[in-house]
Formats: structure tokens, C-alpha cells, sequence
């Protein structure tokens, strides 16, 4: 230590928590929240005057924030969460509290707002929102007019089969025992359910059970809507979500958080009615200054159960063991600092005074840390994969893959879209892509809608579908007279899915700005790039299997075909098109 | 009971709405509610005052032959409320005798400042006091206010009292044609305390070396061009407030560029200009962090510092 050192920075301090090591407020509903008022005080204020309004009968309205990464958008949701619950136990009046990462497409909002719409209303800060309200209002369900919403509730509120009640809740699958069970009704081969649609229904139904009491739901990094870098289908679908809430309900209070350098994509939405009804108010979330980091150094370390002692000895100087003349550089060039910037330095700062810092591991590389980043989102992507189904999985995050190698997607086209999911552009021509969730009934209704409505001289088509669920025999009659039309089918293995699901969260998460190796920011290229070179097989043969279909040059009548390109030896036995499963199950060429 | 409307009032709700209501009747100061005028009048109202040279006194805009009657000075003001609150009109003169127009004063008193500190080093109450004077006549609290802040921002610095007095003066900073004698006379001063002299040549040889240092700011080529950049921030900094969703809110560079007013000014002086406005601390930019992964096409969208820093909205700070 150089003899110009100040004395502060000779301070040592007993190993302890660091108080300052969580700057990124993951979600509302995760643990303690400290917490500054002054800090976003007038967006707070916003939401907080639009919430009264609500509760003297105005009808609800749609806010939406900016705010540059870090510049505590989620943290402001966690006040607000903690701000409601306050306000219910105080007697200030009730409300429901919905959190939505929207980490989801164009294609899958509805499906993705149901399930969190469930899983929040499932949860609460003293037992579930949804047992709350049934004990505030037991007359709630007179107002439901969807059949299978009205018993699932009526199933939860007597703690009947509460598993499979909450599971079709939030749009899980479920077995036909299980549906009897709660006194659903299986398909009919007549009936073609969109899942889309079906959780458009479900939704208006569980808000409109909720109704009158205010229901705030927070869509958080709206960026996470797209599924690759530029695309804005997600934007588009969450304007007509957004319009569509607010026309046919007037409870709601939709607030909607995105970081500044998307804003532009709200600027570009080509529909006025559904950007006015969304952009009804709009706040900014600024930077902090000098006073107001003190108050939010100085509360963070008091906050430090451990730092109280020695922090007692040192009575006069707020900062200790800090030093704020060591700060104030972060302030040099506007004189106001984000938050999280602060937090960081000061998250440094205090390591480096731990007394045991000799200890610390050495710094991670860039590698090093996304491997371990993409483990862990890859234990949660497996869970969610699991629950939410091929369907989709496939719409969330295929893009990304396909994007990535090269193809262009395809527009909208109300025809194509009777029988495909998305359609793809490549160097031999247009591929459409169906995902198949579910199996019975279900399955041979749609394998039913694709057999109508596509024409193989329009374009190639691809379904993907579990290869664990086996068709019926009238799918799999389907199935077959599909295939000899020139469909092919894929079985994306559920590694895969998982993999793709990790992945996308990785991107969105460097896209919000949120992803730190150190103090130094893993942007969303780095985390593109890396992936696409650390591809897992699963995915890459699913890849492989997707793409065939757009370099083929010629139609292969042989039953077996030995393919260089692919990292080991593999057979694809067109005939029954088991492109994606592992050849180590079939016969070795 | 679930407190809330309009079914099933609980009667701690039906309280609240009571005490409501109540408060707002029997407040002390009452507001009466403005008579309906049709939305043509406030447009007159409005395109008066921004074809106006100057502030437009509140009982001349009452007064305006378009109008087809005399609405009273209260009412203008009730009319105008929106716009002033959103920055479209500013509020001159005092409350006594208010008036209205499209420039803010704060930006006028802002350049006169930064004009006289230019060209004259003087006391703050002597800053402050030829500020207000010159025409139109400003506000002394909006001087002083305005002048706080440039000294806040180092756009002003104080420098040691003159000969013979005790209070510390101002400068523009920014001026070597007036720093350059101002710091001479100094150093030579504190030379000579200690019986060293300096000749003339030392002292601008050490300014000299001092002005080399590098800067990150791009140096403005000649006065013309600072002159058009500082206009080019005004118009983005009025576009802003007037386009902004509500005030201090962030407005892309994509929107402001939209504006016809910005349509036509060369990127190199919009990003001077935008830069401009974050540098003296009246607006902030919001940067965009991967602007490296985008095409040029859309990069050529955004704000740039050429130093490979991408802003791509702006608000008032």
C-alpha cells in the first residue's frame, strides 16, 4: 500500500456478508428488500396516484417506465409489492400483485401471463393471494363464467386435488385421470383448441373472478420479448395484450418496465389505438445524486447485523467503513451515478477491506463464467421445460437457434398460420414449422387442421412433438399420410428444450443489462456468441435436423443416409424421419 | 369486506370517499372551476404567444381580437396551465403581472449569463443584476437560480476577488480570451508575493501547456460552429420538453428526429448539440450498451460521442 493511501483504506474488517452483494433486485417476490423511498420517488408516486384513483372507482389505466439498466425498474416492482401488502394489513385496501418477466414471444404471451397470473395469485406474503380473496369476498365466483376456471377455483378453495388444480391453472398439461379428477371435461374429436386462445379465455376469467379489487400486474424487461436481436413481433402482441386487458376490464393497473435503448421499438408500433392504450402515462427512471447514494450506502450498512458493533465505534461518519471521497469519482462526469453502479463499487470496495480477502477465489474468465451461468439456468430451464411443454419452449426460443444459422423468418400469413407455428427462410427454400404439445385427442385435432390446410408445393413442412407421447391411432393414421405428403417430423429431446430455454434466459438477461462478471458487463453478443460456440449436442442435432430440410438439394429416396458434416457418424432413416434422436439407438451404418 | 367500488362499499371506504369529497368543498381556498371555452380560443391563445418577439403580457392575451371576447387574465392563465406544466409556454415576468411565451427563460438568462461572464469578470450581484436587465427583462430569482447552477456545473468559476475588494468574482470558463489574462494576473500576483517574476511570455507558455492536455471533448473548430451547435441544443432541447411524455421523461433521438424543426440539422452537430445539453447538466442521455452488436443503419440512429459511446434517448434533468 503506497504511502498516499488514505488511512480508510488500511481499515479491515471481520469476514461477513457483504452488504452490498445482491445489486441486481432478481424479483419482487425474493427476500429482504432495502430499500431507499427518496430513490424513483415520482414514478412511485405515479403508480401509487393511479392505484387510488382505482380504489375510488376510476377505472384502471397502463403505465410505462424507462430507465437505463440498473437504474432500479425490478426494485421499484418490489416496493410496490411490499407497499400493497402494507396497505392490506394496514386496512388501506386490498389488491392483487402480479409479476410477469417477459421472458416469453408474440406467439406465447397469453399462455406466459396465465401461468404467472396463476403462480402469483398461488403465492403471497401470508399465504396465497387467492385464499385472500375468497376470504374477502366468498361471492367472487358468481363472476366466473368459465366452466373449468369456475371448478379448478372451487377445487382450490376447498383444497380438492390442489397438485392438478394449480398445475391447469397456470396451462400445465395434465392427464386425462387428472382432468377427470377436477371435473374437466376431455376433448372432443370435434373440438380444436387453440392454447393461445384457451389461455386468453382463462385469464379473462381469473381477472374478471378477481374483480372489482385492483389487480396491479407488473410486466418487467419487456426487451426479453424478443426472441433474437431486432425482432419486434413480441412488442406488437404485447401492445394487442396490453389493449385488450385495459378494454375488457377495469381493474387493472398494467405497468410495464423496459430499458431505454428499447424504447425506440415502442416508438415504431404501427398500431395508435393499442400504443395509446399502452402508453397511457410514462415515467423515467433517473440516476441518483450525491445525497441520495449516501442515503443508500448509509442503509445498506446499517442494515449489516454484523457491521453494527464496529459501526457504533465510528458514530460520526456515516460512510465508514467506506470512504466516500472514494465514490465520488462515479459522479465526475453528470454528477448523478445509477444505482446499481454505485452498489457495485461499493460491493468492491468493501471485499477489498474484508479481512480475509487473501481467500477470495481468483476472478472467473469470460468462459469460465458463462459455462457456470448457463449450468445454473439450465437446472431451472429444465423444471420449466418440463412443466410448460414442447409448444412453448419451441416458440420462446427456436428463433434464437434459427436466427443464429442463418435463416430469415417469415411474416405473418393468416393461411400459414391455421397449421404452422412459424416459417422459416432458407438458401433451399421456405420451411414451415409445427409444434405438436400434447397427445389424444388434442393431437389428432391438429395433425387434422395441418393435413387441411397445408399444400406441400406452398412450403416444406417440419412438425416437432414429443417423441415420449405416442398419437392415437387415428394421429398416427394422421401422422403417417402426412409424411408421405412430404412432411417430416421431429422429436426435439427435452435436454435440448432445456438447453434453448437456458440460453434464452442467459441473452435476455445480458439484453436487460443485468448479467455482471465482476464490475464489468457481459453484453448480449458475448453471451450469443458464446453459446453458439458452446452449442450442446442435443441442440446442435436438432439444429442439424432442422436445417436438412434447407440445404437438401435433392429429394433422397434412399433409407439411410451417412452425413460428414455432423461431428460423428450418424444415420437419418428418412422413412420414419427420426432425425433427432441419438443414433445410438438405431443401427450403426 | 373488500374495501373498494363502485359494488359493496365497505364503510371504511364509503369514509374515505366522504372525507374526500368533504375536504375538497369545504377547503379554505377554493377553487373555481374554469368556464368551458372551446379549444379554438387556447389555440389563438397559443399561437399568439408563439409568433410573439417577446413575452405577451397575460391581460393582452385576454384581449386578442381572435378570441370575439375578453377573457380574463385568471382564465388565460387556467388555459394555459397544461401547456406550462408540459414546457410548451414559459411563465415570464412576476406573479403580479404575469406573462407568457415560447422561449424559457431560463435558457435566455442562462446565455446572458455565460455571454457577460465572457467578456467581463464581475461580482455575483453584478452578474445577476446585468442578466435581469437586458430585454426582455428576466426574473432576479431565475437569475440567480440559473446562476447557482452554472457555478454548481463549473460552467462559471470564482475567481479571488479584484484589487481592493473582498468579494470573489465569476468567469466563463470556457473563454481563454478572458481566462488567459484573468489566471496571468494572478499568477503574477502570487509570484510576485514571493519575489519571483515571471516574464509575460512564461506565464502563456504555462497556459499554453495547460490547454494542450487532452481533452475527451471534441474541440469545436471555430465560434460559428459553437454558435450553431448551441442553437441546434436549444431546438432539441425545446423539442424535448415538447415532445416528451410528461416532463423529464426520455424521448428517443429516433422521435426527436421526426420533428421538422430537427429534421434538417447534420448529425455531426445534433450529437454536438445533444452532448452539449448532458455536458451543462439541463438534460441526461441514456446509453445504449450494445450498439456494437447493431447495424450501422441503426447505429446511425443514435447519438454518438465518437469515441464509441451510443445514446438513444434524452431527458430533462
Amino acid at each position: 500500500m503506497s504511502p498516499s493511501t488514505p488511512d480508510r483504506a488500511k481499515t479491515h474488517i471481520p469476514f461477513q456478508p457483504n452488504p452490498f452483494g445482491s445489486a441486481a433486485f432478481e424479483s419482487p417476490w425474493a427476500g429482504e428488500l432495502t430499500d431507499v423511498p427518496a430513490i424513483n420517488d415520482k414514478p412511485f408516486r405515479l403508480i401509487l396516484t393511479a392505484l387510488r384513483q382505482m380504489r375510488a372507482g376510476a377505472k384502471g389505466t397502463s403505465i410505462v417506465l424507462t430507465g437505463d439498466p440498473g437504474s432500479g425498474k425490478t426494485h421499484l416492482l418490489g416496493r410496490l409489492s411490499r407497499r400493497l401488502w402494507q396497505d392490506e394489513r394496514e386496512g388501506n385496501g386490498s389488491s392483487f400483485y402480479v409479476y410477469v418477466r417477459c421472458n416469453a414471444s408474440a406467439g406465447t404471451l397469453w399462455r406466459h401471463l396465465r401461468h404467472a397470473l396463476a403462480s402469483d395469485l398461488l403465492r403471497g406474503p401470508e399465504g396465497s393471494q387467492l385464499r385472500a380473496a375468497f376470504q374477502s369476498d366468498s361471492k367472487r365466483l358468481g363472476n366466473v363464467n368459465h366452466g373449468g376456471v369456475r371448478l379448478v377455483l372451487e377445487c382450490l378453495r376447498d383444497g380438492r386435488h390442489f397438485h392438478a388444480a394449480a398445475a391447469w391453472l397456470r396451462g400445465e398439461l395434465l392427464g386425462d385421470a387428472d382432468l377427470a379428477a377436477l371435473g374437466l371435461g376431455i376433448d372432443k374429436e370435434d373440438e380444436d383448441h387453440s392454447r393461445e386462445r384457451d389461455a386468453k379465455l382463462v385469464v379473462d376469467a381469473i381477472l374478471s373472478f378477481l374483480a372489482p379489487t385492483p389487480v396491479v400486474l407488473c410486466f418487467d424487461q419487456l426487451e426479453a420479448l424478443e426472441t433474437y436481436r431486432g425482432e419486434t413481433a413480441g412488442y406488437h402482441a404485447m401492445a394487442q395484450l396490453i389493449s385488450t386487458l385495459n378494454d375488457g376490464h377495469n381493474h387493472l393497473l398494467l405497468i410495464s418496465c423496459v430499458v431505454s435503448a428499447f424504447e425506440k421499438r415502442l416508438d415504431e408500433l404501427s398500431n395508435g389505438a393499442d400504443k395509446d392504450r399502452w402508453l397511457r402515462h410514462k415515467d423515467t427512471l433517473r440516476p441518483i445524486d450525491l445525497e441520495q447514494a449516501a442515503q443508500l450506502v448509509r442503509t445498506r450498512l446499517d442494515n449489516a447485523s454484523q457491521l453494527k458493533a464496529l459501526r457504533l465505534a465510528h458514530s460520526g461518519d456515516p460512510w465508514w467503513p467506506l470512504d466516500a471521497a472514494l465514490l465520488q469519482p462515479l459522479f465526475a462526469e453528470t454528477g448523478l451515478c445509477l444505482p446499481r453502479t454505485l452498489i457495485r463499487a461499493c460491493e468492491q470496495r468493501f471485499a477489498e477491506l474484508l479481512i480475509d480477502e487473501g481467500r477470495l477465489p481468483p476472478p472467473k474468465s469470460l468462459e469460465a463464467f458463462l459455462r457456470d451461468e448457463y449450468a445454473k439456468n439450465l437446472l431451472e430451464a429444465r423444471r420449466t421445460v418440463a412443466r410448460q411443454g414442447i409448444g412453448k419452449t419451441l416458440s420462446d426460443c427456436l428463433p434464437w437457434l434459427l436466427q443464429n444459422s442463418g435463416l430469415i423468418p417469415l411474416g405473418q400469413d393468416e393461411e400459414r398460420s391455421r397449421y404452422a407455428h412459424q416459417a422459416w427462410r432458407g438458401a433451399g427454400g421456405d420451411l414451415a414449422l409445427a409444434f405438436c404439445d400434447g397427445g389424444g385427442v388434442a393431437l389428432t385435432n391438429q395433425l387434422k387442421r395441418i393435413d387441411s390446410h397445408w399444400t406441400p408445393q406452398t412450403m416444406k413442412l417440419t412438425i416437432l412433438r414429443d417423441a415420449g407421447i405416442k398419437p392415437g391411432e387415428k394421429g398416427a393414421l394422421l401422422l403417417e399420410r402426412l409424411k408421405q405428403r412430404g412432411a417430416r417430423e421431429v422429436h426435439p429431446l427435452p435436454e435440448a428444450l432445456a438447453a434453448l430455454r437456458a440460453i434464452r434466459n442467459l441473452t435476455s438477461t445480458a439484453r436487460s443489462g443485468e448479467l455482471f462478471l465482476g464490475d464489468q458487463k457481459v453484453d448480449e453478443l458475448a453471451v450469443t456468441d458464446w453459446a453458439l460456440a458452446n452449442l450442446p449436442l442435443q441442440v446442435t442435432e436438432l439444429r442439424f435436423a432442422l436445417l436438412i430440410r434447407l440445404l437438401e438439394v435433392q429429394p433422397y429416396d434412399s433409407a439411410v443416409v451417412n452425413y460428414h458434416t455432423f461431428p460423428k457418424l450418424r444415420i437419418i432413416d428418412w422413412n420414419h424421419s427420426l432425425d433427432a434422436i441419438p443414433i445410438r439407438s438405431l443401427k450403426r451404418f | 369486506m373488500d374495501a373498494r367500488y363502485p359494488n359493496g362499499k365497505s364503510d371504511k371506504a364509503r369514509a374515505e370517499w366522504f372525507n374526500l369529497f368533504f375536504q375538497t368543498a369545504m377547503s379554505s381556498r377554493k377553487v373555481r372551476a374554469l368556464p368551458v371555452y372551446p379549444p379554438e380560443m387556447r389555440d389563438s391563445i397559443l399561437k399568439a404567444i408563439a409568433e410573439a418577439p417577446g413575452p405577451v403580457p397575460v391581460k393582452d392575451l385576454g384581449t386578442l381580437s381572435e378570441l370575439g371576447r375578453k377573457v380574463p387574465g385568471t382564465h388565460v392563465q387556467g388555459l394555459l396551465a397544461d401547456d406550462l406544466n408540459s414546457g410548451k409556454v414559459f411563465q415570464w415576468g412576476d406573479s403580479n403581472k404575469p406573462a407568457f411565451w415560447s422561449r424559457n427563460p431560463k435558457i435566455e438568462a442562462r446565455q446572458r449569463i455565460l455571454k457577460i461572464a465572457a467578456e467581463r469578470v464581475l461580482t455575483p450581484g453584478k452578474l445577476s443584476a446585468e442578466a435581469v436587465g437586458g430585454k426582455p427583462k428576466l426574473n432576479l430569482n431565475v437569475v440567480r437560480a440559473v446562476q447557482k447552477e452554472l457555478i454548481g456545473s463549473g460552467l462559471l468559476r470564482e475567481v479571488p476577488a479584484a484589487p481592493r475588494s473582498t468579494t470573489e468574482r465569476l468567469i466563463n470558463a470556457d473563454h481563454p480570451e478572458i481566462l488567459e489574462p484573468e489566471i496571468a494576473r494572478l499568477t503574477e500576483a502570487l509570484f510576485a508575493k514571493y519575489g519571483v517574476i515571471r516574464s509575460p511570455e512564461r506565464i502563456r507558455a504555462l497556459l499554453a501547456a495547460d490547454a494542450t492536455q487532452p481533452t475527451h471533448e471534441p474541440a469545436l473548430a471555430r465560434a460559428d460552429d459553437e454558435e450553431i451547435i448551441r442553437d441546434a441544443a436549444e431546438k432539441i432541447f425545446a423539442a424535448m420538453n415538447r415532445v416528451a411524455f410528461a416532463p423529464g421523461t426520455t424521448v428517443t433521438f429516433y422521435r426527436l428526429r421526426q420533428q421538422g424543426e430537427l429534421a434538417d440539422i447534420p448529425k455531426p452537430i445534433f450529437d454536438r448539440a445533444a452532448l452539449l445539453l448532458q455536458k451543462e447538466r439541463r438534460a441526461l442521455l441514456s446509453i445504449h450498451d450494445h450498439a456494437a452488436a447493431l447495424s450501422p443503419e441503426e447505429r446511425e440512429g443514435f447519438v454518438t460521442d465518437g469515441l464509441g459511446k451510443y445514446y438513444v434517448s434524452i431527458y430533462a434533468r
